[in-house]
C-alpha cells in the first residue's frame, strides 16, 4: 500500500466529494498481505522458548488525510484457515494497530477471531467486525499505522501446531467529510 | 503568497465571472436574465450594422452611467474580515476550503447571494486492492465533463477611429484567449463510469491552450439602405487587416501510467507528458490576415431585428514561429522543433441575432449569441409603470443550463435605481443560487 497514491485518492475526494457527504475506503487488505507473505503465520502450543506468536511488525502507509478527519466507522471483515498439524484445543488469531511500532503488541487487539483445532484437519473462521474500538479510530486517518498479528495456540492436552493462513481480509473505514 | 491568495482568488473570479456572465454590472440586465434592450449589450460590437440605428425614440432612455452597488463584497467581507490571513483561502492551511475558493471565484461577491447554491451532499467511495483502484464519486461524479471544457474569449478592447456618411476607418484592438481541456477516455471512464483503474495504463487529458492578440486597420460601412424616419433596412460591414503582435499556443496531453500494480511497487504510477509549443514573440515578424464583419438590422414599427456574424475567416499568418517540443516520462527533456517557420492560427467566428419589440410600455426582447464556445440565449422583458419597471427573464447558457432572472427599478428624474435577482448554476451545485444585483443609473 503506497501512501502517495492512497493520499492522491484523499485528494481526489476532496476535490470530488464536497459538502457534508462521507469518504468510504473500501480496502482489499489480503491483496496486500498476501504480497508481501504476511498473511500466513505457524501456531504452537505451549509456546516453545524463543519462538514468538507475531509477526514481525508491519509499516502500513495509510490514508493520510490529517487530524482534522473523523473516522466514523472501521468495519473488518475476513476469514482466517486453521491448517492444524497436531494436537487439539483452539486458536486464536489476533490483529494489533498503533501509532508507535515497539507497542504494538502491549495493547489490546483490534478483532480477534479463534478457531477449534483437531489434528490433520482444518479449520475455517469467518469474522465481521462491524466497528473497532473508538480510541484505535484515529489511527487510519494518519499516514502511517503499524499493524501486528499474533496466534496464540492453546492445547487441551499436549501440544498443538499448525498454521494460520490469512483467506480473506476487507477493511471498510468511513470518514466523515471534515477534511477542510 | 498566503497573503495574495485570497486577492487572486477575487482577482481571478472577476475575469471568470465576467467572462460567464458578460460583465453582468447592471442589475436592469440581471432582471431581464442577462437581456439587454439598449446598446450597452455589446450588440453594436457583434453586429456591425447598428452603428447606423438610432436609438429608438419609443423605448425608454438608456442610462449614460451604470454603478454596480456592491452590497456582495460587505457581505464577503463580514463574512471573511482578515482575508489575506483567512486560513480558508489558504492552501497551507489545515483550514483551507477549496470549495469555498472554487465558489467565490465562480461566483464572483459583487452582489449579494440571498440563496446560496448548496454543494452536493453525497458519499464518495474508493475501492483499493494491490491491484485494484476504483473510485465512486456518486452524484460528483456527474460533474466531470465528458466534452471538452475550459475558458476562452474574443475581445476588441481598443476602436478608435473616424467615419463620415456611414464610413469608417479605424485601428481596432484585438484579443483571442481559449484554454480547453478533455479527459481521455480512460480517465472519464475511471471518474465519471466509477471504471476499476488498470495496470499499464494511461491516464491523461488534453491540453490546449492558445493566446494571441494585435490590431487591424479597419474599413467600415453600417447605413440604412431601405426605409424613412420611422424604420427601414440597415446594413454593416467591416473589413480588418488582421496584424498580429504575438501569439503563443500548446498542444498536449499530460497524464500517467500505471504499473504492473495499482497500489504495489515502487512506483505505482509513472507521469508522463508531451506538448507543442508554438509562439511568434512581440518583436518577431508581424502575423497578418484579412477578415471581416458583417450584419444586419431591419427596424419596423414596434419590431426590431438583427443578425451580425464577426471574425469571417480570419486567419492570421504568423511568418515568425518558434516551435517546441517538451517531454516527460522519466525525465523532462525538451528540443526545439522549428524557428522562423510559418503557421497560422484562426480567430473564431462569432454570432449575434437579436429581437426587440415594443408595444406601449411594455419591451420585450430575446437574443443569441455564439462566441465560438457555444450560444447564450437571452429572453427577458420590462414593464413600465410610470416611475416604475418590472422586469423579467429567462437565459441558457453555454452549457445549456436554464437559469431565470426577475427585478425592478425606479426613476427619479436623472437616477434611476434598480434591483434585480438572477438564479445561477456557476458553483459545483446542481441546486441553483439566487443572486441580488443592486445598481444606479444615471440618465
Amino acid at each position: 500500500m503506497r501512501a502517495r497514491l492512497i493520499c492522491l485518492a484523499a485528494l481526489a475526494a476532496v476535490a470530488a466529494g464536497c459538502g457534508q457527504g462521507r469518504l468510504i475506503f473500501n480496502i482489499d487488505v489480503f491483496s496486500f498481505l498476501h504480497t508481501s507473505a504476511a498473511d500466513t503465520l505457524p501456531y504452537a502450543g505451549p509456546l516453545p522458548p524463543g519462538v514468538p506468536d507475531t509477526i514481525p511488525v508491519q509499516t502500513v502507509q495509510s490514508l493520510g488525510i490529517g487530524s482534522s478527519s473523523l473516522v466514523d466507522t472501521v468495519r473488518f471483515s475476513g476469514a482466517v484457515d486453521f491448517v492444524n498439524a497436531t494436537g487439539t484445543g483452539n486458536v486464536l488469531f489476533a490483529v494489533y494497530f498503533d501509532s508507535v511500532k515497539s507497542t504494538v503488541y502491549t495493547g489490546t487487539p483490534a478483532f480477534s477471531v479463534s478457531g477449534a483445532v483437531t489434528p490433520g484437519a482444518t479449520t475455517h473462521s469467518t469474522f465481521n467486525i462491524p466497528d473497532i474500538q473508538t480510541t484505535l479510530k484515529p489511527l487510519f486517518t494518519a499516514s502511517t499505522i503499524y499493524v501486528g498479528i499474533r496466534a496464540s495456540a492453546t492445547p487441551t492436552a499436549g501440544t498443538l501446531s499448525g498454521t494460520a493462513k490469512l483467506t480473506a481480509l476487507q477493511a471498510r473505514i468511513v470518514v466523515q467529510d471534515k477534511i477542510f | 503568497m498566503r497573503k495574495c491568495f485570497g486577492l487572486a482568488a477575487l482577482v481571478i473570479g472577476w475575469a471568470s465571472s465576467a467572462a460567464a456572465q458578460g460583465a453582468l454590472t447592471d442589475a436592469r440586465r440581471a432582471g431581464m436574465g442577462g437581456l439587454s434592450l439598449g446598446r450597452e449589450g455589446g450588440i453594436e460590437r457583434y453586429n456591425p450594422a447598428y452603428r447606423a440605428v438610432p436609438a429608438r425614440v419609443t423605448q425608454r432612455g438608456q442610462p449614460k452611467l451604470t454603478i454596480p452597488i456592491p452590497l456582495g463584497i460587505i457581505q464577503f467581507l463580514h463574512d471573511h474580515p482578515n482575508l489575506s490571513n483567512d486560513p480558508a483561502f489558504d492552501p497551507k492551511s489545515t483550514g483551507f476550503n477549496p470549495i469555498l475558493v472554487v465558489n467565490t471565484i465562480l461566483n464572483l461577491p459583487l452582489y449579494l447571494e440571498v440563496k446560496q447554491a448548496p454543494t452536493p451532499t453525497n458519499d464518495v467511495a474508493f475501492t483499493i486492492g494491490e491491484t485494484l483502484f476504483v473510485a465512486n464519486l456518486g452524484q460528483a461524479a456527474e460533474l466531470v465533463p465528458e466534452d471538452q471544457f475550459g475558458i476562452s474569449g474574443s475581445s476588441r478592447p481598443l476602436d478608435p477611429g473616424f467615419g463620415f456618411k456611414g464610413f469608417r476607418v479605424g485601428v481596432m484592438g484585438w484579443l483571442h484567449d481559449d484554454v480547453e481541456l478533455q479527459l481521455g477516455d480512460t480517465l472519464l471512464g475511471f471518474l465519471r463510469d466509477s471504471q476499476p483503474a488498470r495496470t499499464n495504463t494511461r491516464y491523461s487529458a488534453l491540453v490546449h491552450g492558445i493566446v494571441e492578440g494585435g490590431f487591424a486597420p479597419t474599413v467600415s460601412y453600417a447605413g440604412k439602405i431601405v426605409g424613412d424616419s420611422s424604420g427601414g433596412l440597415y446594413v454593416g460591414g467591416a473589413l480588418h487587416y488582421y496584424l498580429g503582435v504575438g501569439y503563443a499556443r500548446t498542444d498536449g496531453d499530460g497524464g500517467f501510467i500505471t504499473g504492473n500494480t495499482i497500489f504495489g511497487g515502487a512506483n505505482p504510477v509513472t507521469p508522463d507528458g508531451r506538448t507543442l509549443t508554438q509562439y511568434s514573440k512581440p518583436g518577431n515578424t508581424l502575423g497578418h490576415g484579412f477578415g471581416g464583419d458583417m450584419g444586419f438590422a431591419w427596424v419596423s414599427g414596434p419590431i426590431e431585428l438583427g443578425v451580425g456574424v464577426n471574425d469571417i475567416g480570419a486567419t492570421i499568418t504568423w511568418p515568425d514561429t518558434r516551435q517546441d517540443s517538451a517531454f516527460y516520462h522519466d525525465s523532462a527533456y525538451s528540443k526545439p522543433v522549428a524557428n522562423h517557420v510559418e503557421t497560422t492560427t484562426k480567430l473564431p467566428v462569432s454570432y449575434i441575432a437579436n429581437v426587440l419589440y415594443t408595444i406601449g410600455n411594455t419591451t420585450l426582447g430575446a437574443d443569441i449569441l455564439n462566441t465560438g464556445q457555444g450560444s447564450v440565449v437571452h429572453i427577458g422583458g420590462e414593464q413600465r409603470l410610470g416611475l416604475f419597471a418590472a422586469r423579467g427573464g429567462i437565459a441558457r447558457d453555454q452549457r445549456k443550463r436554464i437559469e431565470f432572472g426577475w427585478g425592478g427599478g425606479v426613476r427619479l428624474g436623472p437616477v434611476g435605481f434598480d434591483v434585480g435577482f438572477w438564479t445561477h448554476t456557476n458553483s459545483l451545485s446542481n441546486e441553483r443560487g439566487i443572486t441580488m444585483a443592486t445598481s444606479l443609473s444615471i440618465y
